[in-house]
Parts: C-alpha cells; structure tokens; sequence
C-alpha cells in the first residue's frame, strides 16, 4: 500500500466516521452559542459607550466576541476532539487490521503518522465556524482585525493539533477506543486542574504546576500577542506525545516498550518546563494596545541592570490577578528577563497568617536599588522602576486604541443567531449525513 | 533468497508458554499448512514470524536473519484471520484495491470495491482481503485462515489461482479444513499446545502416524492422540 493510499485511507475514516460531524456540529454550536451571548453583551456595553468616547475605547473585538468564542472552541477541543483523534487507531488495534495494515505500508510509524495527518483536519474543520461567525460580524457592521485574530486563531489550533498527538498516543498505549478516548480527554482535561487552583491560596501547592497549564499558554494568543514559549511550548507537547505514539505504537512489550516511552516523557516534561518559562513574546495586537509605549518599551530595554519583581500578594486577592493581566503581561512584553518571585506562594503554613505588614507589597529591584510600592498601577511601577534605575520616566504617550462599538439586535441578531444555532451546525450534520449516510447495495 | 527460516522461536505471556521452540524452513514455492486443534498457538505463531509479538529466537526472511520490524514489513505479507474492515471506506479503499488489477479480476471482487465494508458479507470481505494479500507480491507470506469464508464452488475456482499467485514466495498458511490442506499444501505443520507435534508431508505424517493410506483428518487425530498420551500432566 503506497503512501497516498495510506493517506486516502485513514482521511477517508476520519471523515467518513459520523462522530466526526457530530462533534463538529457540536463544536459548532458550542461555539455559537458563545458567540451569540458575546453579542449580546457586546452590543449592551456598546449602547452604553455611543455616549462616552472614553468607554468606547474599551469596546475591544478581540477580548469582548473572539475571545468567548475561542473559549467555547477550547471546551470542544478538549473534551470532544480526542473522540475523533483517538478513534482511528484505536479502532484499528478492536479490529485487529493494525498488525496487517502496519506491515501493508512498511512500519508503524508511517501508520501512526498518516493517523495522525488525517486526524489533524479535524482541527482545522472547528475553526470553521468561528471564521464564519467573524464574517457575519463583520457583515453586520462589526470591527475584526486580520492580525491579532489570526494570532489567537493560530493557538486554538496549535493546541487542537497537541490534543490530536495526545489522544493518538493515548490510543497507541491502550488497547480500546473507551480506554483511548478516556485518557485522551483525561489528559486535555488534566492542566484544568491547575486553573483551578487559581484564585485559592490553599491550593498555592498547584501553582508549581502553572508551566503545564493549556489556559495559561492559550491567554496570550487570546490578547493577539504571539508568544513563543507559548508557541514552543503547544509544538513541544505536539511533537512530544507524536514521539510517544509512534513509540507505544510498535510491537513490543514490557520494558522494550515502557522504556522509550518514559525517556520521551521525560524530554517532553523538559520542554515544557522550558517553554513554560521562556516569556519572550511579540504584541501583534492592533496598535500594539498589549504593551506600553513605545518610547517607555525602548527605555525599559536599555535598562542593562537585572529586574527582578516581588509580589507579596496571595493567589486568591484580585489585585494578584490585576497586577498579572495588566502591568505584568506589559513588562515581560518589553524585558522577557525580568524575575518575578511571590514570596508568599513558598509558605506552607496558612497564608492567612501571612498576612502581616508585609503583606499587599510589591517590591522592584533595577541592579541593587530597591523601591516598593502597594499599587498595582501599571503606571505607578514603571515609574518606580525607572526610579531605581536612575532615570526619568520617559514620554508615556502612546496611540489611542479607538474602539469599535457596534450594536447588533432586531433582526440582524435573530439573522446571526438563527446561524450561531442552526445554520453553522446544521451545515456540519447535513454534510455529514451526506457523506456517511449507507448507500443501499444493489444486490 | 524467498524463503523463511525460523529457528527455536517461542512466545510467552507471562507464564504461560504459547509457542515453544519451534524450528522451521519454508523454501521458496513452498506451501506449509499450519495445523492444530483450537488454540494450539498457530495464529500465534504466525504473528511471532510477521513481529506482531515478542518473541525468542530467530527469524530469517529471504536471507536476511533478526530483522527489525520494518525491514520484516518490506519482506513478508500478513493476512489475519479475524480481521474487521473499516466500516467508513469502500473495499477499494480499504485495502487500496485498484479496479483492473489482475487479482482483483481473476478474484472477480471489481463490482465489491466500491461498496461499503460495511454492507458486504464476511466472505466477500475475506476475498477482497486475500486478493489485497496476493497483490502485494513479498517473498515471504503469512496467511492466516485464508480459506474459512469460502464456499466449494468458489473454493474450487480459487485454490488454482491462489497456487499460481503465490509461485514465487515461501507461503505459511493456518487451515482448518484438511481437505484444502491436503490439496494445496507441499509440506504440514501440526502444533498442539504450541509445539511441534510433527513436521512433513503428507506421506512423512501417514507413516509417523502408522496410517499409510489414511486420509489427513485420521492422520491430524491420531497424531494429535498419540501426543496427548506422551504429554507430562
């Protein structure tokens, strides 16, 4: 069996498998339905800005209808995309044609590959009705920048293509579809366990695992900044659990097959570690609203002495979580070498009792000069900042992102809705039914 | 060189021994017939030589001794007993069966390959299988009940055109029936609890059996009772 037979067989069950379309309309609707409830507040906020340039300013596209629309295609992706990735191997090792199909086309790994290539459409099929439900928005008045849409396209992918190499091998270490599909999602679903712990001092133990959080790698895609730790990191876990498959997929048993296996986990826990730590990052966002301005970005770099910024701050206070979103997620844009340390996330007594005088602080160090401050103001620490360092603050001025307010309702939004619900779904199960419904032989 | 040579080749699982030291060579053209009762290790056996299993000893494929799973794939072909096609994919597809090739005509399968493997029937399935196994000319070949769907009109038409495709390979096959046995077979195999019970022709059985004109079920049996009678409790 050549190659592109190969191919054509495993796209051929992939796509000829009607759980794939069910999950796809699923997903679609998913999808939709974020999309509609991301309208609706949109256009509410929106109503309320046409009289206030400076709440305009704040009607962000990207964060208020691209971002809930992505969360419900993560939803989908973590715990509907194994049952579609899984199933070919897995159901090939049921029906035991994986041992004649594997010496047909000459090895294992060309089979676990093109399973996997075939798998990958599927990814690509639930970003579909996010870009259709982008159109209508636009169509109907709405504001989508190319850029730092595709930049937060692009990682939904990138993780859609790591949940496709995890559930492949989860598929190439079980012996059925239930078990696959089971540690497929076990696995996409296992870093939510992580978010989870976020905002709960008792569970700071889990913020030691925050590097292998899908949440915490998707967020800066979401903001339409391309980082790379982010980008290694979802490339890492792909290329790692494709090792992991091909290696469980050939026909060993006991330590021959335990062993490379746990070598490449262990390769792969290393990269993730790293890229979980690598915060060097490129703002594609429109007028670069993610970072600080410009002249403030060129300071800051060539500052040549060492930042290193404690946060004596607990997981569960809000200004933590503001600090983090806003003056944070700047910095490291501008110096991705700065240190950050939560002193109070080490402590294993109760951090309740840590709360004393010190606590809420957040101290900056430049070199040796210290400075600290218990503002979370973007703009009060970069002025410290400066300050430790021995210069003046430089020009704070910065491009003025305009926003783009738009009201969508009466019947442009039972048009859009009428799509987010039936149409897009309904497309993804007419077309499946189509291709899959049994012809009857004619005997 | 097409032919296979295994030599001590056993299989374990965890303690249980289901092929132990079984030592054989099947020349080029030859035919073996793998025999034995239910669960004699003979599908076993089979996937130990394709290097579906782990298993000790040692396997020489066309000339070439411990190859590695790939370099066996590129050497030998194997056609399961109990497979299931997938459901979603026409035959053709399935087993990347071209309409027009020689096999796929002479098997008569040209109107099945664009139907569902799904809609056709277990022995449709089973041909279209065995003629995805003789299209892929390799010299070494493992059949695994190749023959159990088949009924005696199309057994008759097949068995001459499945010698004549298989002329230049070393051919191991399992067969239940010892009719289609004793017809195509140039030497037997009998395995019963995994080992060798006894290796030959037809005539080498007969004579190992006391049963010079028996026909081959009598002869299958007896050896089959005379092993039970030496097998240690």
């Amino acid at each position: 069996m050549s190659l592109s037979d190969l191919c054509r067989r495993e796209l051929g069950i992939v796509l000829g498998a009607r759980v794939t379309w069910l999950v796809l309309a699923a997903s679609a609707l998913l999808v939709g339905h974020s999309f509609v409830l991301a309208i609706d507040l949109f256009s509410a906020a929106s109503r309320s800005a046409a009289a206030f340039v400076l709440m305009a300013r704040e009607m962000d596209p990207l964060a208020g209808v691209v971002r809930p629309m992505l969360g419900g295609l993560q939803l989908a992706a973590s715990v509907l995309l194994p049952l579609i990735a899984a199933r070919g191997l897995a159901l090939e090792r049921e029906r035991r044609s994986y041992g004649a199909l594997a010496i047909a086309v000459g090895g294992t790994t060309r089979v676990v590959a093109a399973k996997c290539l075939a798998a990958a459409v599927a990814p690509c099929l639930m970003l579909l009705p996010v870009g259709l439900s982008l159109a209508l928005f636009v169509g109907f008045g709405g504001h989508v920048a190319a850029r730092e849409t595709t930049v937060a396209l692009t990682g939904h992918w990138l993780h859609g293509l790591a949940i496709v190499a995890v559930s492949v091998a989860a598929a190439a270490a079980t012996r059925t579809f239930a078990q696959a599909a089971l540690l497929g999602i076990a696995v996409s679903l296992g870093s939510w366990a992580v978010d989870a712990g976020e905002g709960f001092a008792a569970l700071a133990w889990l913020g030691r695992l925050e590097w292998v959080s899908v949440s915490e790698r998707l967020q800066p895609f979401e903001q339409g900044v391309l980082s790379l730790g982010a980008t290694g990191w979802l490339l890492s876990l792909t290329i790692g659990a494709l090792a992991v498959a091909i290696s469980a997929a050939r026909f060993t048993d006991g330590l021959r097959r335990a062993l490379p296996v746990l070598a490449i986990l262990a390769v792969l826990g290393a990269a993730l570690w790293m890229f979980g730590n690598l915060s060097r990052a490129y703002d594609a966002s429109e007028q670069q609203r993610m970072s600080l301005p410009p002249s403030v970005i060129k300071a800051l770099r060539a500052l040549e002495q060492p930042i290193r910024i404690e946060v004596w701050l607990d997981r569960d206070d809000g200004r933590r979580a503001q600090f983090e979103r806003d003056a944070l997620a700047k910095l490291r844009l501008a110096r991705p070498d700065l240190t950050l340390i939560y002193p109070l996330d080490g402590l294993d007594r109760p951090n309740e009792a840590a709360r004393d005088a010190d606590y809420g602080r957040i101290v900056l160090r430049v070199g040796k000069a210290l400075r600290q401050t218990r503002s979370t103001s973007r703009r009060e620490l970069i002025t410290l900042l400066f300050e430790a360092a021995g210069r003046v603050l430089p020009d704070w001025s910065q491009p003025q992102y305009s926003g783009y307010p738009v009201v969508i309702d009466g019947w442009a939004r039972t048009l859009l809705a009428t799509a987010a619900y039936g149409l897009i779904p309904g497309v993804f199960l007419i077309g499946g039914w189509l291709l899959t419904r049994d012809r009857r032989r004619r005997r | 060189m097409s032919s296979l040579r295994i030599h001590d080749l056993s299989v374990r699982e965890g303690t249980r021994e289901l092929v132990s030291r079984i030592s054989l060579h099947v020349a080029q053209g030859e035919i073996v017939a793998v025999l034995g009762p239910n669960g004699a290790g003979k599908t076993t056996l089979l996937e130990a030589i394709a290097g579906l299993r782990a298993a000790s000893g040692t396997v020489t494929i066309a000339g070439q001794g411990g190859p590695s799973f790939a370099q066996r794939a590129a050497r030998l072909n194997y056609m399961p007993d109990d497979m299931i096609l997938p459901e979603e994919l026409t035959l053709g597809t399935a087993l990347a069966l071209k309409s027009g090739a020689a096999m796929v005509q002479r098997l008569g399968i040209e109107p099945l390959l664009s139907v569902r493997a799904s809609q056709v029937s277990r022995g449709e399935s089973k041909r279209a299988q065995l003629a995805a196994a003789l299209t892929l000319q390799r010299p070494v070949m493992l059949l695994d009940e190749p023959f159990g769907a088949f009924d005696p009109r199309q057994l008759r038409a097949l068995l001459p055109i499945f010698r004549e495709a298989v002329r230049g390979a070393a051919v191991l096959v399992t067969i239940h029936q010892m009719h289609i046995a004793e017809r195509l077979a140039d030497r037997l195999l009998l395995l019963s609890q995994g080992r060798a019970v006894a290796v030959g022709t037809l005539d080498e059985l007969r004579a190992k059996a006391n049963a010079p004109a028996a026909p081959l079920d009598d002869v299958f049996l007896r050896l089959l009772d005379e092993d039970a009678r030496h097998e240690p409790f």
